[in-house]
């Protein structure tokens, strides 16, 4: 009896047995994009990776793309055509095309794409300027990059410039669902632009550029960032405007900025994060506090004392978030999310969404406090 | 008699209701239901432990007051109290499923995306049945050896989302109604209380009634505080409008962390790991019920009575796994009244039947 | 005339080929070949001895089969030149000396005169036998289990007892170190084949007036002698109780050893994990007993068996204790290590590459991928293919002298593995976790568990296989609830951890070394406290 149980035991799991594949027989999926397509809704474009085993280039990687209505009809019609099947299980970029993001269309097809396929949830979204094949291959152009750095390039571009949104998509949906804050997304192309269209102004700051793999003539750049509301994109903001936006939300660790000082010296701070800005806020009233520190580079040959220039860059920075934030409410944008203050005063759901957040938001005035700590530790080009 | 209760000692117990209660707790949701109206889940799941700990002290009360060392003693030869246990056995076979099915539907949905749930199933069904007829004794043995591996992994993967917390998420909170809240507590007392209930059933096994106290005690107020802290981090970690969309929550909270490039990625030994845990309090919950029935209906040998209700359970996670009107309708239910299984029948047991005096008086 | 006919054209008679058949000698066998065992007829050992001394002689010849068995020397002498007597005793297991100096030459100069035949024994202990150990018996039993043994009997005529002399004196191998539990720290003995050596050796160690050494037959037809040792007052009767009893139950005609024995007393027949731990050292079984269990030593089995155990006695080696706190915590905790990545690693790297491939970081999935490039065999194949061919290698190292098992270790491990890789059969990173897989096997001191652990690798690796994840938890779940479910002699497999209770054993953290009157009290022993 015993013996026979166990033979029944092994049948069920043998007819339980799961799909399976060896991990050679998949070509896997770092970087997905989708922009509107000529004949069909949605142009879906893949950057594929193969590692093949050899000593020189240990992967090789491809752009492939297809026009198709849906996201798994673009998956099949890519999985019949590539020779290895696809997985997503590496894929840490998905790009949006401007034309698709501006007019909000690339929710549905997300919702489809995370419900269905294998996508890591939190994956990284950038807003891609150009087209998108463009970009991917800008990408992988140069230097035969290995699956890692293709996969962690955009994060520590993100990281050591601090002038992009480095915004997953988990954020993104949370910033859909709610209405606490709007999304801020990383922004892309395939050349170094200058980002003219820039919510607060034509300012070109010069850090506003930070190119991927720049050997080739395809120079991929992520900076700066798309701004929404809702799931509708509404503007661009530039590098420096970015990191301040970030500085106000508490998403910011360290960037660069450029400032000049009143006699017309030039002098250039790398700030940090102390701790999280303290923000509260009632109805059309608001306020946030920030704290940082702020290491200048060559401080011996500046003109000015150390607390002035406290002083000097408090007052630029608050002065600068509070343009950023009157150019964000003029598109009706919360990027610096300010919801999320007025959501605590809420003692129920159903009040919280009853709440006009909108009207307020339009009519509501900021007091931004900037502390800047000025270091006394050497200048760290945050470079390694 | 093959009931396969044996014995077993207080850590053991404790360990075991710990594991059912954080699993309850945490995986006997629905997401819909309880994050509805925003994000109390944290304080409900404190509020209904300690009303289910009440619960579990009257029916200890009674025991003492009435001799007995589990919850058939209580139930005796009476038609109506035998009749009462059967919602019981179906309330303890539902909280057995509960935490499996929301398994499965993670399964299904984020790591065998092209199978089917019968494939998932069938790996199930030999574990909960094996366990289920090696009886109590194992049970509660595997969940100690289990535990402080499922404490640490629960543990590293509420620490390991530190850095994405947002305390702000957890506004707004819905405080302002007390009486829903409470309301909201009872109506999770299938997931709460069942934990007590199944360790009510297994009463004998354990070393005496005051062992089985003072087990139960510490294990539901251990697993409900571990429970909370897991649902307050899911609270920092998702807004609630987030998490009424979600199907499995505790998941997403584990793929959701941004580790750039991890050496290995453990979401998924963790959510396995997890899986083994919920596949123990399962097995509890599925003895727990096999044995009410062998006591209340003189049924001799628990191994074929361990592969019914192990069937059964497997059957209704795959009925339930299906999306149709009635399906959706059953699990509506399920969530919402279910804890009437054990709400009525429970103080109905521990009332005791009045001797008339007049009768007393007439037979004198 | 047929006969005649073959016998004209035929040179000679064809070969009959000998075949045994199995309707020989016990009946047609069942369709399963399974037939009822008879019992064999043997000559009667039990009663009383007889007077006379020619009955006494036949018996011993039908029981000795004395007449193809020429090791059986029965000498027949005259006592005192008056009283006839037979010496019996087994050639090779006797030393001929003392029975020539102190038996027969006394013998033959013993004045019986006027003694009565019936007291002639006792006469003849008391002023001729210059020996030590000596003793009177009447049954037969007796008499032929300690011609067995190699002692010496002597039958009078006319009396109804026999004399046992100890005159033991066969060749033995002399305590040597132990081979397969090797310890830096620990003492360098093993036990032997001899039993009297491994109960001194015992004694040597345990210098106590309760230690007990139960003398025992172990059951069944070949008369092996089997001892239990333990110590009286402290172990629990009640588990001393079982083991006789199913000690007592064995029958049979196979020559026992602990191996044997522990099978046929066991509970759990399926279960890959032993029920006994079996050690060579008689330090490790002391320790045992002081721990308030038994020992079992089996005659002609140079290995202690010890009972009950539980997974912590398998995972500890003999000189865990002699090692200092901080080392010997961190030597615990690699061997833990050891045999959880022995266990799981295979199957936990089949099932990432399988079924979980965005479980492997981007550097491993390159390196595994690189590897694989030629390889012609399916990954699950591949590893499956690698764990038997190191079993292999391990069983044929084991099975060949020193010198020769090392290298063929050693060709195994190195030229075999890289002509599998260079053959595209294997691929170099499922050769590195098969190599680590072996490494953390050796960890487990205990062979019996090494070798039941390859059984669960290979369970493992089939789950894995089959789905992923799921597949290496449901079935490590099964083997753990089964092993949490098992026992040893009523012990709790997982004991002290699950049910708890106070002990030695500390699988992972060790702690301080403090002074400890009793003993561990899983065993529920009578003198209880850590």
């Amino acid at each position: 009896m015993r013996r026979r149980c166990l033979i029944l035991l092994c049948l069920l799991l043998f007819g339980g047995c799961m799909q399976s594949k060896n991990i050679d027989e998949y070509a896997y999926v770092l970087n997905v994009g989708v922009e509107r397509g000529s004949t069909m809704p949605y142009l879906v474009t893949m950057l594929v990776s193969v590692p093949n085993g050899s000593e020189e280039t240990k992967v090789e990687n491809r752009v492939i793309s297809a026009e198709a209505r849906s996201f798994s009809e673009a998956y099949e019609t890519l999985n019949a055509v590539y020779p290895s099947r696809l997985s997503f299980s590496r894929t840490s970029l998905l790009a949006i095309g401007e034309d698709l993001a501006k007019n909000g269309e690339q929710t549905a097809f997300l919702d489809f794409a995370f419900g269905k396929a294998d996508l890591w949830q939190n994956l990284r979204i950038v807003v891609s300027k150009d087209p998108i094949r463009e970009v991917f291959e800008g990408w992988i152009s140069d230097g035969d990059p290995s699956l890692r750095k293709i996969k962690t390039a955009a994060g520590e571009l993100m990281r050591a410039s601090g002038t992009a949104a480095d915004t997953g998509y988990g954020t993104y949906r949370e910033a859909v669902s709610d209405k606490r804050f709007d999304a801020m997304l990383a922004y892309a192309g395939a050349t170094e632009y200058g980002l003219t269209e820039d919510l607060v102004g034509n300012e070109a700051y010069p850090e506003t550029g930070g190119s991927l793999l720049t050997e080739s003539i395809l120079k991929t750049s992520i900076a700066g960032s798309a701004v929404f509301r809702g799931d509708r994109m509404v503007g661009i903001l530039d590098g420096r405007h970015t990191m301040e936006v970030l500085m106000a939300t508490g998403a910011f660790k360290r960037g660069e900025m450029r400032f000049v000082l009143p006699d017309g010296q030039p002098v250039t701070a790398a700030f940090y994060r102390v701790r999280a800005p303290k923000r509260r806020g009632r109805g059309t009233q608001a306020s946030a506090e920030l704290f940082l520190e702020a290491d200048l580079l060559a401080p011996e040959t500046l003109s000015m004392e150390s607390d002035a220039l406290k002083s000097f860059l408090e007052k630029q920075l608050e002065a600068e978030l509070s343009t950023v934030f009157r150019a964000l409410q003029r598109v009706g944008s919360d990027a610096m999310g300010f919801g999320s203050v007025q959501a605590k005063r809420f003692r129920s759901a159903e009040e919280w969404e009853a709440y006009d957040w909108d009207a307020d938001y339009r009519a509501m005035t900021v007091a931004f406090r900037v502390n800047v700590m000025i270091s006394q530790r050497p200048h760290d080009p945050g470079t390694e | 008699m093959n009931l396969r209760l044996g014995a077993f000692g207080k850590q053991e117990t404790a360990a075991t209701v710990l594991l059912c209660t954080f699993f309850g707790g945490c995986f006997s949701v629905d997401c819909r239901t309880l994050f509805g109206q925003g994000n109390a889940s944290w304080l409900t799941e404190i509020i209904a432990v300690i009303q289910a700990l009440l619960l579990f002290e009257a029916a200890v009360w009674a025991l003492r007051v009435r001799g007995g060392s589990d919850l058939s003693a209580l139930i005796g030869d009476s038609k109506l109290k035998k009749a009462l246990a059967v919602p019981l056995m179906l309330a303890l076979v539902l909280a057995a499923m509960l935490p499996l099915k929301s398994f499965l539907l993670t399964m299904t949905e984020f790591v065998f995306a092209g199978s089917r749930s019968v494939a998932a199933c069938l790996y199930l069904l030999p574990c909960l049945f094996l366990l289920t007829v090696l009886g109590a004794e194992t049970i509660v043995r595997t969940a100690r050896i289990f535990l402080p591996i499922l404490i640490l992994s629960i543990l590293a993967a509420l620490v390991s989302g530190i850095g994405e917390y947002r305390f702000d998420r957890i506004f707004p909170i819905p405080i302002g109604n007390p009486f829903r809240l409470m309301s909201e507590a009872g109506s999770a007392q299938l997931r709460a209380a069942s934990p007590l209930l199944a360790l009510l059933c297994v009463g004998e096994g354990t070393q005496d009634r005051m062992a089985m106290r003072s087990a139960g005690r510490i294990g539901t107020i251990a697993g409900g505080a571990l429970a909370a802290a897991a649902l307050f981090a899911l609270a920092m970690m998702f807004p609630y409008s987030e998490l009424r969309e979600m199907s499995a929550p505790f998941y997403r909270m584990l793929i959701e962390v941004r580790a750039e490039n991890p050496t290995l990625r453990l979401d998924r030994a963790v959510l396995f790991l997890w899986l083994a845990g919920a596949i123990l309090c399962a097995a509890f919950y599925l003895y727990a019920a096999c044995l009410l029935f062998c006591r209340t209906f003189g049924v001799r040998d628990a191994r074929p009575v361990a592969l019914c209700v192990s069937g059964l359970a497997v059957t209704l996670i795959l009925v339930l796994q299906y999306d149709t009107a009635a399906t959706s309708a059953v699990r509506g239910h399920l969530y919402r009244d279910a804890w009437a299984l054990i709400g009525v029948p429970v103080p109905l047991i521990l009332l005791k039947k009045r001797r008339r005096k007049t009768t007393c008086a007439a037979a004198a | 005339m047929k006969k005649a006919i073959r016998n004209l054209f035929q040179f000679d008679t064809p070969y009959r080929r000998f075949e045994l058949l199995e309707t020989e000698s016990e009946g047609t066998p069942s369709f399963f070949a399974r037939r009822k065992a008879e019992k064999a007829k043997h000559p009667k050992k039990s009663g009383k001895i007889d007077r006379k001394l020619k009955d006494n002689r036949a018996w011993l010849t039908e029981v000795f089969c004395a007449a193809i068995n020429t090791d059986l020397i029965l000498r027949a002498i005259r006592v005192g030149g008056r009283t006839d007597a037979l010496v019996v005793s087994m050639n090779g297991m006797a030393d001929d000396a003392k029975i020539a100096d102190f038996i027969l030459r006394p013998a033959f100069h013993l004045d019986v005169s006027g003694i009565p035949e019936e007291q002639l024994p006792s006469y003849f202990c008391g002023h001729a036998l210059s020996m030590y150990e000596t003793e009177r018996c009447d049954e037969r039993e007796a008499v032929v289990s300690a011609i067995l043994e190699g002692r010496t009997a002597i039958l009078f005529e006319g009396a109804r007892e026999a004399i046992l002399c100890d005159t033991r004196g066969f060749v033995s191998r002399p305590v040597g170190e132990p081979q397969n539990e090797m310890t830096i720290l620990g003492p360098k003995e093993a036990f032997t084949e001899n039993i009297r050596t491994n109960v001194t050796l015992l004694r040597r160690i345990l210098k106590r007036p309760d230690f007990v050494c139960e003398f025992r037959d172990a059951g069944g037809t070949n008369g092996t002698k089997l001892v239990l040792a333990y110590l009286e007052g402290t172990v629990n009767p009640a588990l001393l109780r079982e083991v006789k009893r199913r000690l007592d139950a064995i029958s049979t005609s196979m020559r026992l050893t602990v191996g044997r024995i522990e099978q046929l007393v066991e509970d759990y027949t399926y279960l890959p994990l032993p029920q006994m731990l079996k050690t060579e050292r008689p330090d490790r079984a002391a320790s045992a007993v002081l721990d308030g269990r038994i020992a079992l030593l089996v005659e002609g089995c140079p290995i202690a068996g010890v009972l009950p155990i539980t997974v912590g006695t398998l995972l500890m080696s003999g000189e865990d204790l002699d090692m200092r706190q901080p080392v010997g915590t961190i030597v615990q905790m690699i061997r833990m290590l050891g045999a959880i990545l022995s266990t799981y690693l295979p199957a936990y790297f089949l099932a990432l590459a399988l079924h979980h491939p965005g479980q492997l970081s981007s550097e491993i999935l390159e390196t595994v991928i690189a590897s694989r490039a030629m390889v012609f065999l399916p990954l699950w194949m591949e590893m499956i293919f690698l764990l038997l061919v190191f079993q292999l290698v391990r069983e044929a190292g084991l099975r060949v002298p020193g010198a020769i098992g090392h290298a063929i270790g050693i060709i195994g491990g190195l030229l075999l593995g890289q002509a599998a890789v260079s053959a595209n059969i294997v691929s170099t990173v499922v050769l590195i976790i098969v190599a680590l897989t072996g490494l953390g096997n050796f960890a487990i001191p205990d062979y019996s568990a090494q070798i039941a652990t390859a059984y669960y690798r290979i369970v493992l690796c089939i789950a894995a296989t089959l789905a992923g994840l799921l597949g290496v938890t449901a079935a490590g779940l099964c083997a753990t609830a089964v092993m949490c479910s098992a026992k040893s002699f009523g012990v709790p497999f997982f004991t002290p951890f699950a049910p708890v209770a106070k002990h030695r054993e500390h699988l992972l953290f060790r702690t301080r070394l403090e002074n400890a009157a009793g003993t561990t009290d899983w065993t529920n022993p009578k003198r209880r406290r850590v």
